[in-house]
């Protein structure tokens, strides 16, 4: 297990402060959050390549903070996986055994056994500047597991990788992950490119942690309106309750299962909206369906697989679909109904 | 004709003249000697004692700045030292100051009270003493060197030094297996540089120096004896000697020694860095 107590790390004028972690054995854990928000600095003081002002790393019930890189018997990838150019795959994977002045044998047979598994046997002897980026990845990562680490640092590793290859690398990693079942600690500043990955994630904002939870939780319960906003929420409204009722806009009201009074901001997920059909609409209005509005076709693209559709029912509803016959089927119509899901309805209160 | 060719054959009549220029510079030079005085120089005993003295001193000079200069460089280039930058604008000074006045500095340096004490302690002189050469050529020498060095150890991306510690490696042991191997090229640059620099040094040497060749035997230890550079002077203050004594088509012939010298290790210098400047090829 990685703790992480109170840090505080300084960096001229950026402060990150507070940061707490608890991240389990053989978990795939990520550091999320913009540019700039403080990951890498997060991630080389884990490593060791910077030293914090205050608190405390330990690993495996032991306190690194003070040690060195070299000390804490971790993995690290950078973003350009920064394998060594004047080394041959077969001396980048060895690196950290000869550092550790393990046998020759013992070198070899890791050598071997990992080159297999990641399936780079037949690149053990080329140099690493004409590698494609997933050739790297396996690379680097070969290197890292070699020393049997206690846990890798992944920082951006998909960052220089174009679009088509980053769905493999990602699967790739995960897969990695799940077969070498060492702790992972990837770092990322797009939510959509690791969702599928993390069993966790924390989310990161001007050196703060926001929030540590599931992908789903993360999705759907975000403690902020950053992380909503982060996590890529498109209905995020100000609204005002009392009860379980809340007025946004002075006009729609929506039913919800908190109970709560004040100023509140609503979080709605783009995916769990409802477009209901004529006739189904009267028959789930009239079954007591609550949070049901009428509403009019602003806006309807489609990006990649999904068609996006933004209703106006007195605020814009955004709504993400995959199905297409019924996107057909309303595209002509004026008027449409949606259901907003009353347990789909996420309430922070600020 | 368009603005864009206009510019580029602006540039190529800059850069024909400029060639032509350098070219007159060395071929006027060849009227004022001729094979005669180049054999006849080459027959004078001092010459060849001034040839072996120059490319000890200078070879010598250039190790004892690898060791002192490398390990700075790489310091001044990671570390935050105190005081960086003051670090930074001596050394720039150093190189862009008439090397006389290095001599100069140097010579008051050692005559200095308890510096000229300490040396009185161990019998020895430095001020117009053949070692002094090395110290001037060196202090001109680590500035070109650090220079090369320093910006050597800059281009190599920390990352790998990161990952090579993430992985086990002491510092030390990077240094060796990662930085140093992936700064090569600027490093042999810094070396060649550090050494033409040392070859070519003048000023400071004169000053702080003096010279040799009309000195008596039995000023010169049994070192330089058995070296067979008693007697001599670096080659750039034998040329100047001999342009006193009135002997120019000597000191011109001596000078030629010099461009050839310099020639090749520009040459190398090229060569080693050849591979940096193909990248900048438009």
């Amino acid at each position: 297990m990685i703790r992480v107590k109170n840090l505080r790390i300084s960096l001229s004028s950026f402060v990150m402060r507070n940061i707490n972690l608890e991240i389990n054995t053989g978990e795939y854990f990520i550091l999320i959050g913009p540019t700039g928000c403080g990951k890498t600095v997060l991630i080389e003081t884990l490593v060791g390549i910077r030293k914090p002002d205050s608190g405390e790393i330990w690993i495996n019930n032991q306190n690194v903070t003070s040690q060195f890189p070299e000390e804490r018997n971790v993995g690290y990838l950078p973003q350009d996986f920064a394998l060594f150019p004047h080394m041959t795959v077969e001396e980048n994977i060895a690196f950290g055994l000869k550092a550790r002045r393990k046998e020759k044998k013992y070198i070899q047979s890791v050598i071997s056994n990992l080159a297999e598994s990641l399936g780079i046997s037949n690149l053990l002897l080329r140099y690493t500047q004409g590698l494609s980026g997933g050739e790297k990845q396996r690379v680097a990562l070969a290197g890292a597991l070699a020393t049997e680490p206690e846990v890798v640092f992944l920082d951006e590793p998909l960052s220089s990788v174009d679009e088509n290859n980053r769905e493999i690398l990602c699967n790739e990693l995960k897969e990695i992950h799940s077969r070498f079942k060492t702790t992972f600690i990837h770092v990322s500043h797009s939510f959509e490119e690791v969702s599928e990955m993390a069993d966790r994630i924390a989310v990161i904002n001007n050196g703060t942690v926001e929030q540590v939870d599931t992908v789903e939780n993360i999705m759907y319960h975000p403690v902020s309106k950053f992380v909503a906003q982060f996590t890529r929420t498109k209905n995020i409204f100000e609204g005002t309750t009392n009860g379980n009722e809340i007025l946004v806009n002075e006009n729609i009201r929506l039913t919800t299962k908190y109970k709560t009074t004040g100023t509140v901001l609503i979080t709605i997920r783009q995916e769990v909206i409802k477009i209901l059909e004529e006739s189904k609409e009267s028959k789930e209005s009239k079954e007591g369906y609550d949070n049901v509005f009428k509403g009019k076709i602003i806006k309807l693209a489609k990006r990649n697989n999904i068609v996006s559709i933004v209703i106006d029912i007195g605020i814009p509803i955004t709504i993400y679909t995959m199905d297409y016959e019924l996107v057909e089927r309303i595209k002509s119509k004026s008027i449409v109904y949606i259901r907003i899901p009353i347990e789909s309805i996420h309430v922070i209160n600020v | 004709m368009s603005g864009s060719r206009r510019f580029v054959y602006v540039l190529y009549a800059i850069t024909i003249l400029f060639i032509l220029s350098v070219c007159w510079l060395f071929l006027s030079n060849i009227g004022y000697t001729d094979t005669q005085s180049i054999l006849e120089l080459f027959s004078r005993p001092w010459f060849w004692k001034s040839v072996r003295l120059s490319l000890l001193t200078s070879s010598v000079t250039t190790i004892i700045a690898i060791v002192v200069g490398i390990p700075a460089s790489y310091a001044l280039s990671r570390f935050n030292i105190p005081g960086k930058t003051i670090i930074d604008i001596l050394f720039a000074s150093v190189i862009v100051l008439p090397a006389s006045t290095i001599g100069l500095c140097l010579m008051v340096a050692f005559q200095y009270e308890p510096i000229l004490k300490i040396q009185q302690a161990l019998g020895i002189r430095i001020v117009h003493s053949m070692p002094s050469i090395i110290i001037a050529q060196l202090v001109l020498a680590l500035a070109f060197g650090i220079k090369a060095w320093r910006a050597a150890f800059d281009d190599v991306n920390p990352r790998y030094e990161h990952v090579a510690r993430s992985l086990g490696s002491s510092r030390m042991r990077t240094f060796w297996k990662v930085t140093l191997p992936s700064a090569k090229v600027g490093i042999l640059a810094g070396i060649v540089l550090a050494w033409t620099r040392a070859m070519a040094e003048f000023g400071a040497v004169l000053l702080f120096s003096s010279t040799f060749r009309n000195r008596h035997e039995t000023q010169f230890s049994h070192i330089a004896n058995f070296l067979g550079i008693d007697r001599a002077d670096i080659l750039p203050v034998g040329m100047w000697m001999e342009i006193e004594g009135g002997n120019i088509e000597q000191g011109i012939a001596i000078g030629f020694v010099l461009v050839i010298i310099t020639l090749l290790s520009v040459y190398a210098l090229n060569k080693i860095s050849g591979k940096g400047s193909q990248a900048n090829k438009v």
